[in-house]
This record gives C-alpha cells, structure tokens and sequence, in this order.
C-alpha cells in the first residue's frame, strides 16, 4: 500500500519543474534524465595529451541515415550528445557562439571549464522557472585548452562534471565498467591506442548480435598539435581493424543500471 | 560625451626585451599648459601577467582601471586558475575603445600593454589608440613619442636586448622627449615584465643638461 501511494503522490508533483516532491525530488528533472539514458551510448576518455569521443550512432529506421552523434564547437572543443537531438542541437548553437564571442573579444580559445560552467549555468535555469522544462539531453564535452585535455560530462539536472573518462545513454554501464577496469593504461596512451579503448568500451554496450562497422560509429579527436577533428564513415575503418578480432570483456553480466541518485 | 580631454598624461614608450618587456612614461599630469600633477602613475598592473600605460585623458584612464579591476575580480570568482594575459586584455580594451568610438563617445587614451604571454611562452606588447586601432610590436610609442621616440626605438632594437641595455634604451628616449615635449617632466616611472614576475619602479629623475651658454646668458 505505502508504494501504491508513492506512486500516487509522484504523479502529483511531476507536472511541473517548480514543483518538490514531498521526497525533495524534482520529478521532471528526473524524468528529463530519463531521456538521456534512452540515447545511444557514447564514450568519452583522456590521455595526457588528447581527449576522445567515440560514439554509437542509432538509424531510425532501415531507410534513414545513422543519426549524427557528434557536433564540434569550436577548434578545440566538441560534444557527443545523447537524448534529445534537437535539445542537443540548440545548446550546441550556443556553445558555438560563446566560443566565437571568446575569439572576437579575446583573440583566444575559450577555456573549456568556462565554457561548461556558463552552459550549467544556462541549463539551470529551466530546472527552476515555471512553464520551462530541462534540456532533455546529456552531453560529453571533449576539449582541449591552456589547462590541457579536458572529458566533461552534463546533465539535464544541469549539473556538470571533470571527468577521467565517461560513458552515457543507453547500457553505458557496461562501457564505464570497461573504462573503470583499464583505467590506468589511459593517461600515457597513444591516440590510437586511447581510440581503440574507446571503441571496446562502446562496444560493450551493444547486444551479442550487433557490431560496430563504418556505418554506426563516430570518432572525434582534439589535442596537442590537433584541432578538434571528426571521423565518419569510412575514415572510422582504421581505427575499428584495431580490434575487429578481439573478444569482448563481458563475463558476469552487467549491474543493473542505477538511478542516478538526486545532487549532493 | 568627450570633445576634449583635459587632465592629461603625455607620451608613453615601450620595447620588448630578451625574455621581457619595458615601459616607461613621465609622472605628469597636465592641466592644457599647466604642469599641475606632478606625481601621476601612467603604468598599472592590469592584472597578474600584465602591465597597462595610457596617455591622454586621466578620467577615462581612470574608468579603464575599474573595468581591469572588475575583470580580475570576474576571473578569481571562478576560481580555476584560469587569468587573462596581456593578449586577451589588448584585444579586449581595442574592442571596447573601438565600441566607445562607434558611440562617439571616446575614451581618449592610447593604451600601451606589455607583459608575458602564458599561453605561448612569450613577452607581449601592443598598443591600441582611442578609436580601437589595436597592433602587436617590438617596439611601441604613443604620442609625440611617435615621432621622436619610435625613431630611435628602431635603430637600437635587437631581438637579444638584455633588460639593461632596453632600459638605456628607453631612457635615452624619455630624455629626448623632455627635451622636446613641452608638456612632460622629467621625473620617470619605468616597469619591467618578465616571466612571473612584474615590477614597477619608483619615480627617478633624469639627469638633464641645461646649463647652456644659451640660456645662461642669453644673447641680446
């Protein structure tokens, strides 16, 4: 009975942003993480030097085109997205004109910290103004500035996070436990190697009868000596012969996909 | 709107160095021909890598150091160790005097910034003017220093100058310009800027030599 009334009392207090929960709990933006985590999976992990975003692209339907994944920003930051493309689409418009406002008034490169601080704070807004709804999109935020190469991850709660590495959307769990395991062999990898690693932790997220090909991956890489650079289609080949032959890691299966839990 | 400027700061002159820059302008502050701040600060630490010198209109200049302490404030706020250098700060201040133009309402200063370059290991100077004319240098003047400092700027310049040989450098310039300008003085301020560290000197007064037949005793 005390569920059933949970569960009762949960659908009185999600209709709006505005609204707490008797729980402390903002179920709208709860559910716009939701969203999120129906999206394909995307990786993102750093090396001393570079930092990677290797992502898995979704096709609609067999007619369709594989769904694009990955939108650079600037010559040195872009972002994988998951969630809702069309949420993704407009806060990448406006990390663009950010970043080109820093290159006008400042002649350089706006730091990839500031960038994410100034879209948390942008995102925040609708998680408190009546009649807006959260962005219903997380976003891997992969840069490179004076500070070195940053993974940054955000949320629909608009809060954000430094990353190591990190994998989001759909049974992302089990890419992060890949990435947990080898998490030491990244900082002094090669970009080949840090792409390849990417790859094997995007592909634990696929069912046994899928494989990544050409078609639905997407590779991005920013660095040292490199501006932030897209690979699709065919140009992804090399890097997948890197580990077409290998096994995947998945023994046990995977934890269950955790809730987020609610910030600090 | 400023037609005029009134309080103001005369010529500032500058050059790079091996491994710094240098900056140097008079303590003057002139009121039209009336020699009447005779302690007047022309360069400033604009913020933890940079260092700013005006010439012109002392009110303005006072406006652009609230805007520098404002931006510093902003950049500690953030607290990520992230601080503009003397390349953001030029490029800023030529936006926001060319801004001012467009307005027609000037800042009437030529603003003078040097200092070492963070993020490409480097010393910087460059000079933006009233209207937003903004250019990087080795070497740099304002004013009637133009004319007569620039000159002789060019001819001593090397990319090896060590900081002794830019300070003579400079103060042969600014003796010049006392010599020449009649709206300076000749008690100095000169500011160095080396990687990690700036420093600002106290006035000195130059050593002039007037004692000249000519105004001695002048001929009938």
């Amino acid at each position: 009975k005390v569920e059933i009334d949970k569960i009762m009392f949960r659908n009185q207090y999600d209709n709006d942003v505005t609204v707490w929960s008797p729980q402390g709990r903002l179920h709208q933006v709860e559910y716009a993480m939701e969203a999120v985590k129906q999206g394909s999976a995307t990786v993102g992990l750093k090396s001393k030097t570079h930092a990677v975003l290797v992502a898995l692209k979704r096709a609609p339907s067999e007619l369709s085109d594989h769904q694009r994944k990955v939108i650079p920003i600037d010559d040195h930051i872009g972002v994988a997205i998951a969630g809702l493309t069309a949420d993704a689409r407009l806060l990448s418009k406006f990390m663009r004109t950010e970043c080109l406002n820093s290159r006008y008034a400042y002649e350089s490169p706006l730091p990839v910290s500031r960038l994410v601080s100034t879209l948390g704070n942008k995102m925040q807004i609708c998680t408190q103004r009546y009649g807006r709804r959260p962005y219903g999109v997380g976003l891997l935020v992969a840069g490179f500035d004076e500070m070195g190469p940053h993974i940054y991850q955000t949320c629909p709660s608009s809060n954000y996070f430094d990353c190591k590495c990190m994998a989001i959307g759909a049974r992302s769990q089990s890419a992060r436990t890949y990435l947990e395991r080898h998490l030491q062999e990244f900082l002094d990898s090669n970009v080949d190697d840090l792409v390849r690693h990417g790859l094997r932790a995007l592909r634990e997220t696929l069912p046994n009868e899928q494989e990544l090909n050409t078609k639905n991956v997407s590779v991005a890489i920013v660095g040292t000596d490199t501006d932030f650079t897209l690979y699709d289609d065919d140009d992804v080949q090399r890097f997948l012969t890197g580990i077409e032959h290998e096994k995947r890691e998945r023994g046990a299966p995977a934890p269950m996909d955790v809730a987020e839990g609610q910030d600090g | 709107m400023t037609l005029y400027p009134t309080v103001t700061g005369s010529s500032v002159v500058a050059c790079k160095y091996n491994g710094g820059v240098i900056i140097a302008c008079d303590t003057l502050g002139s009121y039209g021909s009336l020699a009447k701040f005779k302690d007047l600060r022309r360069v400033v630490k604009a913020n933890q890598s940079t260092l700013m010198a005006f010439d012109g209109e002392v009110s303005d200049f006072q406006l652009v150091e609230r805007y520098l302490r404002d931006i510093a404030q902003e950049d500690g706020f953030h607290d990520d160790g992230i601080f503009q250098g003397p390349k953001d700060t030029l490029t800023h201040f030529s936006r926001v005097m060319y801004q001012r133009r467009s307005k027609m309402n000037p800042l009437w200063n030529n603003l003078v910034v040097g200092g070492w370059e963070d993020s490409e290991d480097r010393p910087f100077l460059g000079t933006t003017d009233m209207i937003g004319t903004m250019y990087e240098d080795n070497v740099v003047a304002t004013g009637l220093g133009m004319h007569m400092a620039l000159p002789m700027l060019r001819a001593g310049w090397r990319e090896d100058l060590t900081e002794a040989e830019a300070r003579e450098l400079i103060l042969e310039t600014m003796k010049v310009l006392f010599y020449r300008d009649a709206w300076s003085l000749n008690r100095i301020v000169v500011a160095t800027c080396v990687k990690g560290d700036m420093k600002i000197d106290e006035p000195m007064e130059m050593e002039t030599q007037w004692r000249y037949q000519a105004y001695i005793k002048p001929p009938q």
